[in-house]
């Protein structure tokens, strides 16, 4: 292998055993009340108490699975947006999609019967409901990147405002009120996983069918258009694909933020990257991220416990304005 | 050959062009001359499907608007005046032009490399394919584009004002390259508002007035009619002593 190809794919050669670690460190951190090699003792088959056993198959091995999938999911949500708005502040979080998502799984807790396919739909719809909120509002105002976020703002607000309402009239509708509102992945159940899994899977594998056309966003709608592609549709079909994503995750982690911005744009240091190659770096460093941060706020403080969403917005409100310094919020959406 | 029959086109139900009828044939460079604003910028985008249009169009017997965009990708190129200087490799771009022919999973295939380098050569980029677009002088950006419309493999080529942003020596490259693919059977349509380049390098010309499109005529046939080229366009052309194009503006 040449000097160039490892250096064009420094992104994903670093990602792979990024994410071993960040696995590792998830699973396998200790706190208090149990050992690092207690843990490692259970999975290398020296056994051990019933105790451990449940920790690590009930506790540990689900919420690992949730933070590596929040993490996917949530970064290539925004790089989807990110690239379907050719804006490189969008994200599921700043669009309100999130709270969109996360508005309609409380409305739909207070309405139908806790069914875990019904709170994954009703994430789904309320996410999208955003994204579209947010496209009218935008077409009308015009496309620039500042009207996208500003909008994007405006919807949040209501969405919250929507989720805050619910939660001071019914407190009973959420069990971890700080952890909703923040993100975070403590008291994560088993039965929680598969269905949002399985969503986050179909979204990624859309978005690798969906990478090559918008690839083609960056050239110009008109351009893209002459070249063969459908672009309305295209980058109709690119935001719900993102709000798909958004909303399996909102199902799991609560209003995550920052992920979908602090990952894409990371990834966008490396030039000349394919968007299935970044897809493919969403996977090893949002899922790094979100185990990294999820192990440091739960070990930290032992044994009290911090949302990992906490320590996301410490890390992605600066990273936002360095973002927004860095490329300017004035343009159009296409030079 | 695209023949267009009562077309008119334009924005939000407002029709910005209209044309009785015209034939763009393989092997024959068409200019379309008019002021800014006459529309026809909006006729070659209602050609790509980017606005919908009225009337008739066929391309080589089928309806312009029963084909999928893909379908009519790989028939007719479209490249648009404003072209954005992205970060990105010539040959990623030239790369772009293979879309609408890629297989579902989107990856390029030996034919397809072989389509883009041809493209690469033929535009003479090939040596310098791993510049970036955004750090090409205004004619080489020109050319990058075209590099990516020639990979795409249409019979067809809609190409709007392709020189009018280059100086004149890129001018002169880009239209004799443009002649030379007329040569090899391509249809190409140009727009222009450059009188004396559009008389000598098309072989036939249709002029705009606001939005309604004369006949076609050969382009030798253009100086004759003095009084309607001052009429559409402000001035006329007269033949001239010497020069590289055989006409002069005349005021």
């Amino acid at each position: 292998m040449s000097w160039n190809f490892w250096k064009n794919n420094r992104f994903i050669a670093g990602g792979v055993p990024l994410l071993a670690a960040a696995l590792a460190a998830s699973l396998f951190a200790g706190n208090g009340a149990v050992s690092s090699s207690q843990l490692w003792g259970l999975v290398t088959g020296r056994g051990g108490p019933d105790a451990i056993r449940v920790i690590f198959y009930q506790i540990r091995l689900p919420r690992t699975a949730a933070c590596f999938l929040c993490g996917s999911g949530l970064s290539a949500a925004g790089l989807l947006l990110q690239e379907a708005l050719s804006n490189p502040l969008a994200s599921p979080g700043i669009m309100g999609i999130n709270s969109g998502a996360g508005f309609f799984v409380l409305l739909a807790g207070l309405l139908f019967p806790p069914i875990y396919l019904l709170r994954n739909a009703a994430a789904f719809a309320g996410a999208l409901f955003s994204a579209v909120l947010v496209y009218l509002i935008a077409d009308r105002a015009g496309m620039s990147r500042a009207v996208i976020v500003l909008s994007g703002v405006a919807v949040s607000s209501l969405m919250t405002a929507g989720t805050n309402t619910i939660m001071t009239l019914r407190p009973e509708s959420v069990s971890d009120k700080v952890g909703f509102s923040m993100g975070s992945l403590a008291g994560i159940d088993v039965r929680q996983i598969p269905v949002p899994a399985l969503l986050i899977g179909v979204g990624i594998l859309a978005a690798f069918l969906l990478a090559p056309g918008i690839e083609l966003f960056v050239l110009g709608d008109e351009t893209a258009q002459g070249l063969g592609l459908s672009v309305k549709r295209h980058r109709k079909l690119t935001v719900a694909c993102a709000a798909l994503l958004s909303a399996a995750c909102v199902c799991l982690c609560g209003l995550l933020g920052f992920v979908g911005l602090i990952v894409p744009n990371t990834l966008r240091l490396s030039e000349g990257m394919s968007i299935r190659k970044k897809l493919l770096g969403c996977v090893l460093w949002g899922g790094s991220l979100v185990l990294f941060c999820d192990t440091l706020m739960r070990t930290l403080f032992y044994p009290y416990e911090l949302p990992a969403g906490l320590l996301l917005s410490l890390v992605g409100t600066p990273f936002f304005i360095f973002v927004l310094m860095r490329r300017g919020i004035r343009g159009r959406r296409h030079d | 050959m695209i023949e267009l029959e009562n077309f008119s086109a334009g924005y939000g139900g407002e029709v910005k062009i209209r044309v009785e009828t015209m034939v763009i044939r393989p092997g024959r460079v068409m200019g379309i001359l008019g002021r800014n604003g006459s529309g026809k910028s909006t006729l070659l985008r209602a050609l790509t499907g980017i606005l919908p249009y009225g009337g008739t169009a066929r391309l080589d017997g089928t309806d312009l608007s029963s084909l999928s965009s893909a379908e009519r990708a790989k028939r007719l190129a479209f490249l648009p005046q404003q072209l954005s200087p992205v970060r990105m490799e010539i040959g990623t771009l030239a790369a772009h032009g293979r879309f609408a022919r890629l297989p579902f999973s989107k990856v390029l295939g030996e034919a397809d490399r072989e389509a883009v380098r041809k493209a690469l050569v033929r535009t003479g980029l090939w040596e310098v394919r791993h510049r970036k677009v955004d750090e090409l002088s205004g004619g080489e950006k020109q050319r990058a584009y075209l590099a990516m419309v020639l990979a795409q493999d249409a019979p067809y080529l809609l190409l709007d004002e392709p020189a009018s942003s280059l100086d004149i020596a890129c001018q002169i490259e880009i239209m004799d390259l443009l002649r030379d693919l007329a040569r090899e059977g391509k249809g190409i349509l140009i727009t222009s508002h450059d009188l004396p380049q559009t008389a000598a390098c098309c072989d036939s010309v249709c002029l705009i007035d606001r939005g309604l499109a004369d006949p076609v005529v050969p382009a030798s046939d253009l100086a004759g009619n003095r009084d309607r080229l001052r009429q559409v366009m402000g001035v006329s052309l007269v033949p001239a002593e010497k020069g590289i194009y055989p006409y002069v503006l005349d005021g």
